[in-house]
């Protein structure tokens, strides 16, 4: 066995990883067939006016950053749905926004905080049980609800307009998948850093869609890359001495570039 | 074999009343009258932009906060979509999004989240159900393809078995021949005729080619916000046609021949 894996710090952290990379890659999926990517990294980044304002009050930083999440993605989807704005730029309003604020409430605070640079590009000797719990809870929460819901995802990401005329209440699925991209950012943070989160959400899904011909087979291989992207930049991280998110993402990207390149030689 | 909806006969397919609408300060549809009868095949023509997706979309019950009066089947278009499996749809072929991983019997299978709803996946009989439309639409041996590897014919062909797999009592079409090539045009056309004349499904079509939906047609209305006119198509004359295309000759003149040599 790894070495590495003797250290009760390093347990923790992979089998967290696991469980975000599995909520990540799962939603990934849907995330970049619905064009959504953007909506990602203004939730991901709006976590940090979360982060700052739990710094600033003194509150449970995982639950106000949550709550936090959760509102913006809520009112980027209402933004988004009034179809006045358009999407991007309703992430661009509220990210933007956030980001702002996170910087007056750490001014407010006036006190140095050592704790936001791990949010800001995460710190795997953070994860702590509770937290390992909770990434556990939330994963197994997005793979049911998926598999429940897994006839509307497909229909409310290939051809909205149809699932509506069907008598689907797409609104709901669509603030269904919000909801949980908030929850699996905030969660994910720790690890990976909010700056880079958002990598996670759409890499996996990207990836994937270049070697797969349906959706099953979509969530099985982007679920496989998210997975081992996440132990093989813990475990890289920790002997080269290098932030585990960003190890990560690179491990991502260094499977994206594989499976393009895969699938330029199978196009002859 | 349709499901849930018992209709009388009497009852328009759709009965359409001074109805206007408007989308971003911009008139797209003005005191349209309109009525289609059960059994009927209407063809909709008219140039593009001139509000025919808009009509479609507003009788589907996808656009509300128009003036007037729309019902379908004797309710107001707006309850269309809890109606299930209704009224079948198929789309225009450029709105599709084509490069999605999905399995043509995945598509086709789509067709049933009305009569199903939520969360109830479709079982044996609707897989059964799948595969005996493709049949029709002679496409079983695509069944296991991903969409995105047939030609834009087949394509056609898999989404009209999506909108006809779970029985609708109407059928709305946008656009149907665009992209589609002369032989995969004249299947379709067999099939529509077979579906109306066979097990009486309503079909409302819109199409800025008329040539290809012409000889289908009980009636043709000609929309370009305003309905100009609503006649069987034997009697389209160069003048009427003119007053709608008001540029587009070479087709126009065609269809004038066409329209012509049948009367």
């Amino acid at each position: 066995m790894l070495e590495v894996l003797s250290h009760p710090f390093m347990q923790r952290a992979v089998l967290a990883g696991v469980a975000c990379a599995l909520a990540c890659s799962i939603l990934s999926v849907y995330i970049v067939l619905k064009r959504m990517a953007f909506i990602g990294e203004g939730i991901a980044h709006s976590a940090f006016g979360g982060v700052a304002l739990a710094i600033l009050m003194g509150w449970n930083i995982t639950i106000t950053t949550m709550v936090f999440a959760v509102v913006v993605a809520i009112l980027i989807g209402v933004t988004a749905r009034d179809r006045r704005i358009s999407e991007d730029s309703a992430i661009g309003i509220f990210l933007t926004t956030s980001m702002a604020l996170g910087v007056v409430f750490l001014n407010i605070h006036r006190q140095f905080t050592a704790d936001i640079f791990g949010y800001l590009f995460g710190n795997i000797l953070a994860v702590d049980v509770s937290n390992l719990i909770a990434v556990a809870i939330l994963a197994v929460v997005v793979i049911a609800l998926v598999a429940v819901f897994y006839k509307e995802l497909l229909f409310f990401t290939f051809d909205e307009e149809m699932a509506k005329a069907s008598g689907m209440p797409t609104n709901l699925i669509y603030f269904l998948l919000l909801f949980l991209v908030s929850l699996t950012v905030v969660l994910s943070i720790k690890m990976v850093g909010l700056i880079l989160v958002s990598a996670l959400l759409i890499i996996p899904g990207a990836a994937a869609l270049l070697v797969t011909r349906s959706l099953r087979w979509m969530i099985i291989v982007a679920v496989i890359l998210g997975v081992g992207a996440a132990i093989s930049g813990l475990v890289g991280s920790y002997y080269l001495r290098l932030g585990s998110g960003a190890v990560m993402v690179l491990c991502l990207f260094a499977a994206f570039v594989v499976l393009r390149l895969v699938r330029a030689l199978r196009r002859g | 074999m349709r499901r849930g909806i018992d209709i009388s006969l009497q009852i328009p397919a759709v009965k359409i009343r001074d109805l206007s609408f408007s989308y971003n300060h911009k008139q797209v549809l003005k005191d349209i009258k309109l009525e289609v009868r059960q059994g009927e095949i209407m063809v909709i023509i008219g140039p593009n932009g001139g509000g025919k997706t808009t009509l479609l979309r507003i009788i589907l019950g996808l656009l509300s906060g128009y003036e007037g009066e729309v019902e379908v089947f004797g309710r107001p278009a707006r309850e269309t979509p809890k109606r299930r499996g209704l009224v079948g749809y198929l789309p225009q072929h450029h709105q599709m999004e084509l490069r999605f991983p999905i399995l043509v019997k995945e598509v086709i299978g789509l067709g049933f989240y009305g009569p199903l709803g939520l969360v109830r996946r479709p079982g044996r009989a609707e897989m059964d159900e799948v595969s005996a439309t493709a049949e029709r639409m002679g496409i079983s041996d695509l069944l296991d393809m991903p969409l995105g590897e047939l030609s834009t014919g087949q394509q056609q062909r898999v989404f009209l078995a999506r909108a006809i797999v779970a029985h609708p009592h109407m059928l709305l079409l946008d656009e149907p021949m665009v992209g589609v090539d002369e032989s995969g045009q004249a299947h379709l056309l067999d099939n529509l005729l077979h579906l109306n004349k066979d097990e009486g499904v309503t079909i409302l079509s819109a199409t800025h080619n008329i040539l290809s939906l012409g000889k289908l047609a009980d009636k043709v209305a000609c929309l370009d916000m305003c309905i100009h006119f609503h006649d069987i198509p034997g009697r389209l004359t160069r003048e009427k046609l003119l007053e709608v295309y008001k540029c587009d000759y070479a087709m126009f003149e065609e269809l004038a021949r066409v329209s012509e040599g049948e009367e």
